[in-house]
């Protein structure tokens, strides 16, 4: 009965996949990963959809589940290699993209260089359209706690690459400092 | 101009361990404004070009994947479990 899934949430559903992989993305920089992160998040949501009022923000609920999905597998992992964050960093080393110009390769690079939260954040309210009181629902905080940390995440990408005020068009200089 | 790099890169790591006590409060509830305005000015909140040029890589690093094919294996899924639900 639960199961009589509207056929327009279902297409819903396959509209929010390409955002979702993209978010997956940005929090795990790994394609496969982020991949399986979004198989399960649908597998979570089309068994949950009793508690998804329909009509409300399913963008938002999607992105709540892949999210909560990510760090709980990320604590766990955590617990067994110490060091999931170095290899982030390594596997994003080893894929690189196949395209693009050298700067949003750099910038790239310093993205998945910005602690977790403020890449959540900042990807959130910067990429995905989020207002800041979605992005707090989403990541479980204050609204103050989002732009806080899209600040952070702004104002160290800055510093990374070397963005200074006057000439923000060139960047890359800074990269290699911080590592 | 290497050295203004060095030294505010230093600057960001001091700040960022001073942040960390009020942004932790802010995840009890206390009033959500106490450190946003405060961690923008500590911060040496950016220009709103500087933000916007910033902006345009975000949303090009995001949109790069959001604008890939959808993976076959995915709308499979999604076919799946729609049709294990008639029961």
């Amino acid at each position: 009965m639960r199961r009589e899934v509207s056929s327009s949430l279902r297409d819903q559903l396959v509209a929010e996949i390409g955002s979702l992989r993209a978010f997956a993305v940005s929090l795990c920089g790994d394609k496969e990963r982020a991949d399986d992160l979004v198989q399960e998040t649908l597998f979570k949501a089309w068994n949950h959809l009793e508690s998804f009022k329909e009509g409300t923000n399913l963008k938002a609920w999607l992105f709540t589940i892949l999210r909560n999905t990510y760090f709980s597998e990320q604590r766990k992992q955590r617990r067994e290699v110490e060091d999931a964050d170095g290899a982030y960093a390594a596997r994003l080393a080893t894929h690189p993209a196949q395209h693009g110009h050298m700067e949003m390769q750099d910038f790239r690079a310093a993205l998945s260089q910005l602690p977790d939260d403020q890449r959540e954040a900042l990807v959130l309210v910067g990429a995905a359209g989020f207002s800041y009181e979605e992005a707090a629902e989403i990541s479980g905080c204050a609204v103050g706690t989002i732009k806080s940390r899209v600040n952070r995440a702004r104002n160290r990408l800055a510093d990374t690459l070397g963005f200074e005020e006057e000439d923000s068009g060139t960047g890359g200089e800074g990269l290699s400092k911080t590592a | 101009m290497l050295g203004t790099v060095v030294t505010r890169d230093t600057n960001t790591k001091d700040r960022r361990q001073k942040m960390s006590g009020p942004a932790s409060k802010t995840d009890q509830g206390a009033p959500q404004d106490s450190a946003a305005p405060e961690g923008a000015k500590a911060e040496g909140g950016l220009s709103p070009a500087l933000q916007t040029h910033i902006g345009r890589h975000v949303r090009a690093v995001f949109d790069e994947v959001a604008q890939e094919p959808i993976p076959e294996h995915l709308l499979r899924l999604l076919n799946d479990l729609e049709g294990s639900g008639d029961k």
